[in-house]
């Protein structure tokens, strides 16, 4: 996946434009289902997410989708209850939860 | 609103955010007595299926993302597709009547699909008809799934979960014996692990 600097150092700005537009009724949109980095347009579903382990040892959903990153529950489908482990660190992160070729920075 | 049928939950989707939002303002800004309500943005949710099957809202809101788990507002549990379960197995298949004893020849089923599967885990639950008593059945079908999980355990497989509900999930609602003979069931879930 090519990226230019260019466009990679437009994402806030155009992120910034498109989240300030209002609605026809008048609140402002703050948030939508569609990626708003420049260089995908896919849905979340499309590309596969991580596992992440808390620090009470249950997992998570963690995909880190460029400009924002998203993790959530992994719920056992017939129960409705967490999916936890003591096999697996506190923290320890399974599978790659990168899904686009935007650089990583963490300060 | 908030008794709305689980059907029409689902049916609504996105668009009964909107309407609600507009439909709260009105009522509440005439009773003083009650907390002001501003709404001060809108977000358009999205849906992600994990690989269970479970749904989550999602949404991008430029620099930032947000995640929730999508709820069935009458059960208060995560909204998750029917996907087929790891494993479904007849207790008729497993079980004599009454008995959590494997039949003959079972027990090398079980340790097959458990060798093959390779799951990260497992849970294990149990289910029985609506005949006999609550807590017959109950008890029958915990002892049914402890069964499946020591075989699973005998092959090396971790089972994080064991757990009997007894009559009280049925998968077919009528009161005959085709609806019994499909409630009579122990089920495995595989919780794989992404590569």
């Amino acid at each position: 996946m090519r990226i230019s600097f260019f466009l990679l150092a437009m994402t806030p700005v155009l992120a910034a434009c498109e989240m300030g537009q209002t609605t026809a009724d008048g609140p402002r949109m703050l948030a939508r289902a569609t990626d708003s980095a420049v260089n995908n347009t896919d849905l979340l579903s499309d590309r596969p997410m991580a596992i992440a382990i808390d620090p009470d040892g249950c997992m998570h959903w963690f995909g880190d989708d460029g400009a924002e990153g998203y993790a959530n529950a992994r719920y056992d489908p017939v129960t409705g209850k967490p999916i936890c482990t003591d096999r697996i660190p506190p923290g320890a992160v399974i599978s790659n939860p990168q899904r686009t070729g935007l650089i990583d920075i963490l300060p | 609103m908030f008794r709305m049928k689980f059907g029409k939950v689902l049916a609504a989707g996105l668009t009964a955010a909107f309407a609600a939002s507009s439909a709260l303002v009105a009522p509440v800004a005439a009773q003083q007595s009650q907390d002001r309500i501003v709404v001060s943005g809108m977000v358009e949710w999205g849906i992600f299926v994990d690989r269970d099957g479970c749904m989550h809202w999602w949404a991008d809101g430029g620099l930032e993302g947000y995640m929730t788990t999508r709820f069935n507002p009458e059960t208060g549990r995560p909204l998750c597709l029917q996907k087929e379960s790891c494993l479904t197995e007849s207790t008729d298949t497993l079980f004599h009547t009454d008995s959590h004893h494997l039949k003959p020849g079972q027990r090398e089923v079980l340790e097959r699909f458990f060798r093959s599967e390779g799951a990260f885990s497992y849970a294990v639950y149990g289910h029985t008809d609506e005949r006999a008593s609550h807590a017959y059945n109950q008890a029958l079908s915990e002892r049914r799934a402890n069964t499946v999980a020591s075989v699973a355990r005998s092959v090396g497989a971790f089972v994080e979960v064991e757990e009997g509900f007894g009559e009280t999930r049925p998968i077919a609602t009528g009161h005959n014996e085709t609806a019994w003979q499909q409630n009579r069931r122990v089920e495995v879930v595989c919780y794989h692990m992404p590569r």
